[in-house]
């Protein structure tokens, strides 16, 4: 081991540079993954709280097709823009009320007697400007209702501070300490926070009136829109974690190639001088290990301090340790399959192909018998032939036979070989019985040795 | 009876080149323990493949090489590479000297392959750049030496594990005529006093002259002796 950790050193001194590139690839996407996971961790509880509170809040959203939505923005009158939220200390319900637009229910809260907030007198109606405009009613003074009852106790339910959308220029309602994920979405939806004991389907009544073609949800559609928005980020994450590992694979099979190719020359002399292929394949896990744990190492350092340096500028994002070890088993598997190729390719050469630069497959096999079975040659078989099939493409053999009919064959001997996949596979087609060649077919690529006791026996 | 130490059986090897060349054609050549043998031939006549057969640094198609008596078609390539390490020394024609490394450092390389103590490696690399005359030179990168010097330390290199045979392609290939007699000198020094078993490839009529045994080879095949 102690001779590998010198030739480790050794390859290291001889091709710092690239080595120091896997190095600082791996640091890169090492501290991008941890920076990154652990935000959207924090995102993820961030949102989840956001969702509570979300759901708490809203009660309804109104979500206005393109077609339904105001030119302009609309300035909430005075008297509406100086009361503050309601607070939920009054009963309410819906109540059908006549309007010169027809009958719109309303929703309506009666303040209870434990109530001393700033709620309008009784009998009051406030109103949007829009509504007001869509309804033709006045928006202000005294609203003219049909229904006695209201002039004690209805006030419109509609609750919030209007802002013109910043994507859209359209009209949003918001409601204090809603979610700016979703206030900012491109969705240009209205929330309305009403009394807890109004129902759902009076809102929704009134609502499509005052605005026909908007589709209402109620408030779960707040935790769903939180959830989707959080499972596409993560779902995205997904993807972009895929790219990372993804570009830190191919970035270190690069790195790991130039290393094999400018070292070809040395690994040549050590191959020479008796390195075993296993003790090879131990040099490059060795190498791959030194430059993964590097990598590592200086990934969590880098993510640390720039998680410190976004804390001083006011960022809050704290590394989670806990991602580490996935980061570790991503980086393993990265390395894995990067040092494959090169490590095989190191494997396989002979000392002349790496000296002289002659091709070195990256897959190589042995044939020494027939895959299929032929009636035709089954006599042959039978005699104690060795048949073997090249292959063939129109006649012409692609590859290359060192033997010709009436040629001796000795046991072992590679008869005819095969390149294909541009010389990346290599196929050899041994002998495994000494005798003759006896057959040689190049229109079918078969290719028979005549075993040596039936040499004079001609087949039958 | 002749001390045989390596000697090839019907060894054959064969590239496709359009068509196909036999490289070394039926080559049956004995090596004895303690001669220089000098293989010779035109450019093209196999020389350089039978070294490497020879050397177990690339394969037969067919027949075997046995050194000392080990067959080296029985033999896994990890195997191969132990009997390498153990038994053979080489010197190419471009020396191949790790060039990051230092001549000493260069020296010690296949003592560290036998887990040899690093003193002890140390010692023996310092030994040995002192036989080739470049002791005051052992710490100098190969790119500080000149052609002759890095030939020397190849040299020192391949006698460092005490090997059976040194196999060496056109040593003196690469070389001017006054280095190209110094390292004549070097190996012929070599096999007189040290008894070292030497193969060599070379057009080099220099180094024929000294040959025990003199291979001669045209188109893979062995014309004399």
């Amino acid at each position: 081991m102690r001779k590998l950790l010198r030739l480790v050193r050794q390859s290291w001194r001889a091709a710092w540079k690239i080595y120091a590139a896997a190095v600082l690839l791996t640091a890169l996407t090492v501290a991008a993954y941890l920076i990154y996971q652990s935000n959207m961790d924090q995102l993820g509880a961030r949102f989840s709280q956001q969702v509570k509170e979300a759901d708490l809040l809203a009660d309804l959203y109104v979500e206005l097709p393109l077609g339904q939505l105001l030119a302009e923005p609309v300035q909430p009158t005075g008297s509406w823009k100086a009361r503050p939220t309601p607070q939920l200390a009054a009963a309410g319900r819906s109540l059908p009320v006549n309007t010169p637009y027809g009958q719109l229910t309303l929703l309506a809260i009666q303040p209870d007697a434990a109530y001393a907030g700033p709620l309008p007198e009784p009998g009051t109606v406030l109103i949007n400007q829009v509504f007001a405009t869509n309804l033709g009613l006045p928006s202000s003074g005294k609203l003219l209702l049909s229904s006695a009852e209201l002039e004690s106790e209805v006030t419109l339910v509609i609750d919030g501070s209007f802002q013109a959308s910043a994507h859209s220029g359209h009209l949003l309602a918001l409601v204090d300490g809603l979610p700016l994920s979703l206030a900012t979405s491109a969705y240009n939806i209205f929330l309305y926070e009403l009394a807890d004991d109004l129902t759902l389907k009076a809102a929704r009544t009134t609502l499509a009136h005052f605005y026909p073609a908007a589709f209402v949800f109620d408030g779960q559609f707040a935790q769903l829109l939180a959830q989707q928005t959080l499972e596409d980020s993560y779902q995205g994450f997904a993807g972009l974690e895929l790219l990372f590992f993804t570009f830190l694979t191919l970035g270190l099979l690069t790195a790991f190639l130039l290393a094999f190719l400018d070292s070809k020359r040395e690994l040549s002399v050590l191959k020479s001088l008796g390195l075993a292929p296993r003790e090879l394949g131990t040099l490059f896990v060795l190498n791959s290990l030194v430059s993964a744990g590097s990598g590592l190492l200086l990934g969590t350092g880098l993510a640390f301090l720039s998680s410190s340096i976004m804390q001083m500028r006011g960022v809050l994002l704290s590394i989670k340790p806990q991602y580490l070890l996935p980061a570790s088993g991503r980086v393993g598997l990265a390395y894995c399959l990067a040092v494959a190729i090169p490590a095989n390719l190191a494997w396989r050469a002979t000392v002349n192909q790496l000296l002289y630069d002659q091709t070195i497959p990256l897959i190589s096999r042995r044939v020494t018998a027939l895959r299929k079975r032929y009636v035709t040659l089954e006599d042959k078989l039978a005699q104690g032939w060795q048949l073997l099939q090249l292959p063939v493409i129109d006649g012409v053999l692609e590859g290359f036979i060192f033997k010709k009919v009436g040629d001796q064959v000795k046991k072992g001997e590679v008869l005819a070989f095969a390149p294909s996949w541009w010389g990346l596979a290599y196929t050899e087609y041994v002998a495994t019985i000494d005798g003759e060649v006896g057959m040689w077919q190049e229109s079918s690529g078969f290719l028979g040795i005549k075993p040596l006791e039936n040499r004079n026996t001609p087949p039958q | 009876m002749k001390d045989v130490i390596m000697e090839t059986v019907q060894l054959n090897k064969a590239f496709s080149l359009g068509e196909t060349i036999y490289a070394v054609n039926n080559v049956n050549i004995k090596i004895e323990r303690g001669s220089m043998n000098v293989i010779i031939g035109p450019s093209g006549s196999g020389k350089s493949t039978l070294l490497s057969l020879l050397g177990g640094l690339d394969r037969p198609m067919s027949g075997d090489v046995l050194l000392e008596g080990q067959s080296y078609r029985a033999l896994s390539e990890d195997q191969l590479a132990l009997l390498r390490r153990r038994k053979l020394g080489f010197v190419f024609q471009f020396f191949n000297l790790i060039p990051h490394l230092t001549a000493l450092e260069n020296v010690m390389l296949p003592l560290q392959f036998i887990n040899t103590p690093h003193k002890a490696a140390k010692r023996r690399g310092l030994e040995l750049l002192e036989r080739v005359g470049l002791a005051k030179r052992s710490r100098h990168l190969p790119l500080q030496l000149s052609g002759g010097e890095q030939q020397r330390v190849a040299i020192a290199r391949a006698l460092a594990n005490r090997p059976a045979v040194i196999l060496a392609d056109e040593p003196t290939g690469n070389l001017d005529t006054k280095t190209r007699d110094e390292i004549v000198a070097l190996f012929q020094e070599l096999n007189q006093q040290e008894k070292q078993t030497f193969v060599m490839v070379t057009h080099d009529p220099s180094l024929s002259k000294f040959a025990d045994q003199l291979i001669v080879m045209q188109d893979g095949c062995v014309v004399s002796p």
